[in-house]
């Protein structure tokens, strides 16, 4: 009895000093008044009030996060819905960045004074700075800073090229092309000469993902699941993908290719007959022999490299959602990635998603309360970006030893323990969920397999990553014009020549009006 | 049901008595039915005619800080941003187009389907018949786009394996517009025959066997009976759902066509719906998006009126 008091005395001490210890010494906070902030991060799952990650940074912070969970699917809706109804969160992120400006507009957006982000959240200020350098003026609107640019870390990747590594062999060539003359005769191969030898005339040299690797060894950033506006910079002036001259030549190669029966005829309805967006079925069955579907992640055979489990033992890496779906169709296939191809200028190009994915913006009230915008950048800053890793691993995973272990705390690369590597999102239930992706070098495996690769490599990246006023207003209206000219110069239903009579009608629907802004805007932020 | 009925003709024929028994009193008398009634009432008051005052955002430009009410007035200039857009007036086209082929060639099949059902004496065959005609509803549009993806593929689709094996060449059903309102129309009307029938098959099963007896008596043969007693009996339905059917015409079925379309089709196939999603929702356009549905839901009243009218005038059937 006496016995197992004092051992659950001692059991009580040492957890004491082990909460002390995760606690630190209280910071400058607890002198000062406590914080109530409504807070809207991104949420997969709903946050518990009693998380215990919530509870640690209340405390350390000495503020009360009342937490708003909404829907990913439709995030902006629904918050917008919420400030309709008159609430206002005082901290929220803006999934679509087109919708900042929307935000601005609506006058529920807060201005950021200048120097504030440098002086409260110095680690993000300085990750951004320098390794998306003029990023952070994505987050102003007429010279005033509204939004937190929330960049990507894994956006430096361009998309990949695949191509079916037993075809290659069985039509006689020795590797991936390099140049886009090697491309097209590579691709004229594939479909005449029955490269899965069942001898049919079955199988096309590309259908509608590919298409990208054409378009960008012409120097024109374009890609089917872009729904965004990319620009192309030529000589001093900003113009929209959409119209950019070379595209003429790409559409003029492409055309003569359907025409050849190279270029899959059913690209119209795509490589994708449903299910996870990502995935080529035409090229999982054999259909074609070429895709730029998805991105790197979803292409990575299982086993290519190694995951190291939390007691050291090495296994290899799980599949990305294509080469799983290979391995259960196709097992036989064997695929390989080559580089962006060298076009007739003699530049490599290929579409790369924008780095710019999202902001983050403080309610319009926070304006007038300085001390609560500067709190509540100091917990962004801490849980997104401190550099005691630990820590902010904590702030983000939930607790070591207990949600996650280090397996090789230099490369950040991480386990979950079970349960937990079964419940997505469950850091969000925790409360660890008030920090955002940083455009940190990325160190893991899975990114280090990308360098190897070679994807970091010669990607097109869009002069502008934000959304103006005018793109907002006009952009439905002109993505479905670029769609349907794409569409029927390929297919011939208009002649190549037309394409100069649909610039002129582009501009006309809107396209000038959003040149003249993009390159306003462009002349402000960017003196040269 | 049939309770229902007759509870409703006892109250439904006594005679206001005369007198000083006023109006009140006869409410009152028949509380209980109007007990009945209030659910109803409830649920349309609330969520039918109150939100009928944000409609008022289709004439705002609607601020968040303000609200809805607070909201400065801009008149008209929603509607004329609307009607300016240049493609507003295809899509609009494209909308009541593919609802009138729809309501032509679909209105029909599930009418012919309820009397084939009831001409069937076999029970069991019946009912699984029935069963297996209902399934595609319950199927929603994002797996069939996919499935009929494959389905009509030129190249793998069964169909034009079997239309290149008897010489003919092979259509692209979802990417040529030449043909993608038919299949529009076809994939619609399987997936909804089935379903819709029922309606049609409840009150076949309401005729009195009486009639059907005298008939045989008289020696009519089933064609016979079929055209002077079942079609008769079933014209007040057939004549409910027209109307509503009418009502329907500026509806699209947005998960249909968005799960089907593509950029080469846009041309015949972008309707109201898929638009308004595309340019109002996605862009926190509240005042755009609220204003194309007022001008669709406009026009259905037009439509649903002027049908009852002359549904009125050629027989005594009407909603109203």
């Amino acid at each position: 009895m006496k016995r197992d008091f004092r051992k659950l005395f001692l059991v009580m001490l040492a957890g004491l000093f082990v909460i002390s210890m995760a606690w630190g010494a209280p910071g400058s906070f607890a002198k000062e008044k406590r914080i109530k902030i409504n807070w809207v991060p991104y949420s997969i799952q709903p946050t518990d009030p009693n998380g215990e990650i919530l509870k640690w940074i209340e405390e350390k912070f000495n503020a009360d996060i009342d937490v708003w969970n909404m829907d990913e699917s439709k995030f902006d809706e629904m918050v917008s819905l919420r400030m309709a109804a008159g609430e206002i969160p005082d901290f929220f992120r803006i999934s679509k960045v087109a919708n900042l400006g929307n935000y601005v507009n609506q006058g529920v957006a807060a201005v950021i004074p200048n120097g504030y982000l440098k002086k409260y959240a110095p680690n993000i200020y300085k990750c951004i700075q320098e390794n998306a350098p003029g990023f952070m003026d994505y987050g102003r609107i007429n010279g005033k800073m509204y939004g937190i640019p929330i960049v990507s870390p894994t956006n430096i990747f361009h998309l990949p090229l695949v191509y079916r590594e037993d075809w290659l062999k069985k039509v006689g060539v020795a590797k991936a092309p390099e140049t886009l003359a090697e491309f097209e005769k590579l691709m004229y191969k594939f479909a005449k000469e029955d490269p899965d030898g069942n001898g049919k005339k079955d199988t096309y040299g590309l259908s509608n993902t590919g298409m990208a690797a054409v378009f960008g060894a012409f120097g024109v950033p374009l890609n089917r699941w872009a729904k965004d506006d990319y620009f192309v910079k030529r000589g001093n002036r900003i113009l929209n993908a959409a119209v950019a001259p070379e595209l003429k030549s790409a559409l003029a190669l492409l055309h003569k290719w359907y025409q050849d029966g190279v270029l899959d005829p059913e690209f119209i309805t795509g490589e994708n007959t449903g299910g996870y967006w990502a995935l080529s079925h035409a090229f999982i069955n054999s259909r074609i022999g070429f895709s730029c579907s998805g991105n790197y992640y979803h292409w990575i055979p299982a086993g290519d490299y190694s995951q190291v489990t939390p007691d050291g033992k090495k296994i290899p890496c799980d599949p990305g959602a294509i080469a799983k779906e290979i391995g259960l169709v196709n097992p036989a296939m064997k695929y390989a990635f080559g580089m962006p191809l060298q076009g007739p200028n003699g530049q490599r190009g290929i579409f790369q998603f924008n780095r710019l994915m999202n902001f983050y913006a403080f309610g319009k009230q926070v304006e007038k309360d300085r001390a609560k915008m500067a709190r509540i950048l100091q917990i962004f800053d801490f849980a997104s970006a401190s550099p005691d890793l630990d820590q902010r691993y904590r702030a983000q995973w939930g607790i070591q030893g207990k949600h996650w272990v280090w397996v090789d705390k230099e490369h950040e690369e991480k386990n979950f323990l079970p349960p937990y590597d079964k419940q997505d999102g469950y850091n969000h239930r925790l409360g660890a969920c008030l920090w955002s992706d940083m455009p940190f070098p990325p160190k893991q495996m899975r990114e280090q397999w990308a360098y190897q690769h070679g994807l970091n490599k010669y990607g097109i990246e869009s002069v502008i990553q934000f959304s103006l006023p005018s793109m907002v207003k006009y952009g439905a209206q002109l993505l479905k014009m670029r769609d349907q000219m794409l569409i029927s110069i390929i297919t011939g239903d208009k002649p190549v020549e037309w394409f100069d009579q649909y610039v002129k009608d582009y501009m006309r629907a809107g396209g000038a009006e959003v040149e003249k802004e993009v390159n306003q805007w462009y002349k402000a932020n960017h003196k040269k | 049901m049939a309770a229902a009925s007759s509870l409703f003709k006892r109250y439904a024929l006594q005679k206001a008595s005369p007198g000083e028994r006023g109006v009140f009193q006869q409410y009152w008398k028949h509380r209980h039915l109007f007990l009945l009634l209030l659910p109803g009432l409830v649920y349309f008051i609330v969520f039918r005619y109150l939100p009928i005052y944000g409609l008022t955002i289709a004439f705002k430009d609607f601020r968040f800080l303000e609200g809805i009410w607070g909201s400065p007035w801009v008149g008209l200039d929603v509607f004329q941003n609307v009607f300016s857009r240049a493609d507003f007036w295809e899509v609009f086209r494209n909308t009541f187009l593919l609802s009138i082929y729809k309501l032509i060639f679909g209105f029909a099949p599930p009418i012919l389907f309820a009397l084939l059902l009831n001409e069937i004496r076999n029970a069991f065959y019946k009912k699984a018949v029935q069963t297996i005609s209902y399934l595609p509803h319950f199927v929603s549009w994002v797996v069939l786009g996919g499935l009929f993806i494959q389905f009509l593929s030129p190249s793998i689709g069964p169909i034009n394996i079997l239309l290149k094996a008897m010489g003919l060449k092979a259509i692209y059903f979802l990417g040529d517009p030449k043909w993608f309102r038919t299949t529009l129309v076809v994939t619609d009307i399987w997936k909804s025959m089935g379903w819709g029938s029922i309606i049609y098959l409840a009150s076949l099963s309401n005729i009195d066997t009486a009639m059907y007896e005298a008939a045989d008596i008289d020696g009519a043969n089933r064609w016979q009976k079929m055209r002077s007693i079942t079609l008769p009996s079933l014209s007040p339905v057939i004549t409910i759902m027209l109307i509503l059917a009418v009502g329907k015409l500026v509806n699209d079925n947005f998960d249909q066509i968005f799960n089907m379309y593509n950029p080469a089709v846009y041309s015949v196939g972008d309707v109201l719906g898929t638009y308004t999603y595309r340019e109002g929702l996605e862009n926190m356009s509240y005042s755009y998006a609220t204003a194309v549905e007022l001008f669709k839901n406009v026009i259905a009243f037009a439509l649903v009126y002027s049908a009852n009218k002359i549904a009125g005038k050629i027989n005594e059937y009407g909603i109203w």
